[in-house]
C-alpha cells in the first residue's frame, strides 16, 4: 500500500429523486499513486464528475446525493472526516480544477484578492510573501505579465488566461492529488494543449498526482501514463494507456477509439 | 497579455457593473440626493435650523428678507423647521434603509443557502406573516404601541421592510450557489460562512443597493405619515407635523407650512426615484449595453 497516495474502494453514489435506480457510481475502485497522472475517460454523464465531487465530498446532501465506500488519502478514510477537518483538506492536500473558467472565479474580486485568500486559508504567510508567491505562480503557468493580471478581475481576461489562473490557485497550496475535471474543454484546440502542459509541468513541480478527467480520448493519450475507461457508473477497463489503445477489451473502449474520429496511432 | 473582454456564446457572463455608469438622469437623481443630504447634515451639525422653535415674530408673517418662507401660527420660522425636518426624514431614513438591508441581507443569505430546510421554510413562514398584515395598519400599530420611545418608528420600520430585500436576495443567493465559482471556493477549503461573505453576499451588491434607495423612499414617506397620524416624530420636528398643522391654515389661507413641507419631499422622492432607476440600469449585470 506504500506505493498508494490515494486509494478509491468500494464507492457508490446515488442521487435520491432522480428517478432511476442505478447509482450515478457504482461501486469503482481505483489508486492513485505519486505523481502520476491518471486518465478517467468516459462519455457525458456516466459518472466521472460525480466521483471527483465525491472524492473531495462536495456533493450535496443526503438528501440529495447518497455516497458510500472509502476514500483512503494516505490510509486516512476522507468519507470519515468531519466539515471541518475536510476544509482543511479541500484545496491543501486534494484540489479540484473545473469545466467552465468563465464561471468558475467570482465576478466581484480580482485575481489577485481570490488567490490570497486561498494561500491564506492554508498557508501561514505574511502579506509580502503571499503576493510573491501568487506572482510566482502565475509566472510558472507562463503568464507574461503576472503584476497586472493579479490586479485584473475575470471578466478582463480570456478564458485560457481564466483557466491558467484556477489551476495556479488549485496548485499553489502544493495539493498532493489533482482532480481536473474537464480542464480544458471549454477551450479552444490549440490553447488545450499548451495549458494541459503546463498543467502537467506545474503538476510534477508540486509534485500533485493528477486524476485527469476527459471525454476526450485524445486528451487522455497524450497526457496519461494508466487510463481508467468509465461507462454507465462502473469502470470497466483499467490499463496503460498504450495497451488500451493497441487492444481495448471493453466494446465501450472500442467505441470510444473508434468514434474519436482517429486511428489509434495518431494519438501517439 | 491578451486580455480579451468576456463574450461567450452560451448565456451570461457575470460582469462588475459600478455607479460610474449611472445614466443622465439617474445623474440628476444623485446631485437632488446629495442636495438634500448635505442639508440634512447641516441640520444634524447645527449648521442651520436650530432656532426653529423660538417663537419671536408674528404669527403667519409672509415671505420676506427675515423669515424667507414666512412664518407660522406660532411665529416660527418656516424655513429654519423644514431644513430641521430634512434631518428628521434623512435619519430615519438612513437608520432604517442601513438596519432593514443587513437584516435582509442576512435572511435572505441563509435561505438562499439553506433552500427547503426549516430554516428557510421558518424565515419564509414570518416574512408570509409580516407581509400579510397591511403595511401601514402594521407599522402604525407597532408604533402605537411602542409610542413615546423615539425608535418605535425606526422599530416599526425595519421590522416590516426587511421582507422584500430578504426575499430578492434568497432568490439570488439560490442562483448563485449553483455557480461554479461557489464550487471552487468550495473545493479550495473555504467554509461556508466565509463564502457566504466574501463571495456570496458581494454578488448580490446590485439587488442590495437597489432594494436600498427603494427602502429608503418608502422610510420617509412612512416618517411623515406617521407623523402626520402623530404616532411619528416626537420633538416637532417633522414635515408631517407641519403637514398636520397645516390642514387648519390651508383653510385660512396661510399655505406656507403646506408647501415648505410638501415640495421638498416631492423633490426628495422624485430624485430618490430617479436615483434608484439609474442604479437599476448601471448595476445590473445582465445589461450589456453602457
Amino acid at each position: 500500500m506504500s506505493d498508494t497516495l490515494l486509494s478509491v474502494r468500494d464507492l457508490a453514489v446515488s442521487y435520491m429523486g432522480s428517478g432511476q435506480d442505478a447509482p450515478a457510481v457504482d461501486h469503482i475502485s481505483f489508486d492513485i499513486r505519486p505523481g502520476e497522472t491518471l486518465g478517467l475517460v468516459g462519455q457525458s454523464g456516466c459518472g466521472k464528475s460525480t466521483t471527483a465531487l465525491a472524492i473531495l465530498r462536495l456533493l450535496e446532501g443526503p438528501p440529495g446525493a447518497k455516497a458510500s465506500g472509502q476514500i483512503l488519502l494516505q490510509g486516512r478514510d476522507l468519507m470519515t472526516l468531519d466539515e471541518a477537518t475536510m476544509n482543511q483538506i479541500r484545496g491543501r492536500e486534494v484540489s479540484m480544477i473545473f469545466q467552465d473558467p468563465m464561471t468558475a472565479l467570482d465576478p466581484v474580486f480580482n485575481v489577485g484578492q481570490q488567490l490570497r485568500q486561498v494561500i491564506a486559508r492554508h498557508r501561514k504567510l505574511n502579506p509580502d510573501a503571499a503576493d510573491a508567491l501568487a506572482t510566482q505562480m502565475l509566472e510558472r503557468m507562463q503568464i507574461a505579465d503576472p503584476e497586472s493580471t493579479l490586479r485584473a478581475y475575470p471578466h478582463q481576461l480570456s478564458g485560457g488566461m481564466r483557466q491558467r489562473i484556477i489551476i495556479a490557485m488549485a496548485l499553489v497550496c502544493q495539493p498532493k492529488v489533482l482532480l481536473a475535471d474537464e480542464p480544458t474543454t471549454a477551450l479552444d484546440v490549440t490553447t488545450q494543449a499548451s495549458i494541459l502542459q503546463q498543467l502537467a509541468q506545474l503538476a510534477g513541480d508540486c509534485g500533485a498526482a493528477t486524476l485527469l478527467i476527459s471525454h476526450d480520448l485524445g486528451v487522455i493519450a497524450n497526457n496519461c501514463d494508466r487510463c481508467l475507461v468509465m461507462y454507465r457508473g462502473r469502470i470497466v477497463e483499467s490499463a496503460a494507456v498504450d495497451d488500451l489503445l493497441a487492444s481495448p477489451s471493453h466494446h465501450h473502449s472500442r467505441a470510444l477509439i473508434e468514434n474519436s474520429g482517429q486511428n489509434a496511432d495518431e494519438y501517439r | 497579455m491578451s486580455r480579451v473582454a468576456a463574450n461567450t456564446a452560451e448565456g451570461f457572463v457575470p460582469q462588475s457593473r459600478s455607479i460610474e455608469h449611472l445614466d443622465p438622469v439617474g445623474q440628476i437623481g444623485l446631485v437632488i440626493v446629495a442636495v438634500f443630504l448635505l442639508i440634512a447634515s447641516g441640520a444634524w451639525l447645527g449648521w442651520w435650523g436650530q432656532d426653529w422653535a423660538a417663537a419671536n415674530a408674528g404669527r403667519w408673517e409672509p415671505p420676506g428678507a427675515e423669515f424667507w418662507l414666512g412664518t407660522n401660527i406660532l411665529g416660527q420660522d418656516i424655513l429654519q423647521r423644514t431644513l430641521q425636518s430634512t434631518g428628521s426624514a434623512f435619519e430615519v431614513g438612513l437608520v432604517v434603509t442601513v438596519l432593514a438591508t443587513l437584516l435582509g441581507a442576512l435572511m435572505g443569505a441563509l435561505s438562499g443557502w439553506y433552500s427547503h430546510s426549516w430554516l428557510d421554510e421558518s424565515i419564509l413562514w414570518i416574512q408570509a406573516v409580516i407581509d400579510s398584515i397591511p403595511f401601514y395598519l402594521l407599522v402604525a400599530a407597532l408604533a402605537f404601541a411602542m409610542r413615546g420611545n423615539p425608535w418605535a418608528m425606526h422599530v416599526a420600520m425595519v421590522a416590516t421592510f426587511w421582507t422584500i430585500t430578504g426575499r430578492l436576495v434568497r432568490a439570488e443567493v439560490m442562483r448563485l450557489k449553483q455557480q461554479e465559482f461557489v464550487l471552487a471556493a468550495k473545493s479550495l477549503g473555504l467554509p461556508v460562512p466565509l463564502i457566504l461573505v466574501r463571495h456570496v453576499l458581494p454578488n448580490t451588491v446590485h439587488i442590495l443597493s437597489i432594494q436600498a434607495a427603494i427602502t429608503f423612499v418608502a422610510a420617509v414617506k412612512a416618517e411623515v405619515l406617521l407623523s402626520f397620524l402623530g404616532i411619528g416624530a416626537q420633538d416637532g420636528v417633522s414635515w408631517g407635523l407641519m403637514l398636520a398643522e397645516s390642514t387648519q391654515e390651508v383653510l385660512a389661507g396661510q399655505f406656507g407650512n403646506f408647501l415648505a413641507a410638501s415640495i421638498p419631499l416631492f423633490v426628495l422622492l422624485l430624485g430618490f426615484n430617479l436615483l434608484t432607476d439609474g442604479l437599476a440600469d448601471a448595476l445590473n449585470p445582465r445589461r450589456s449595453g453602457r
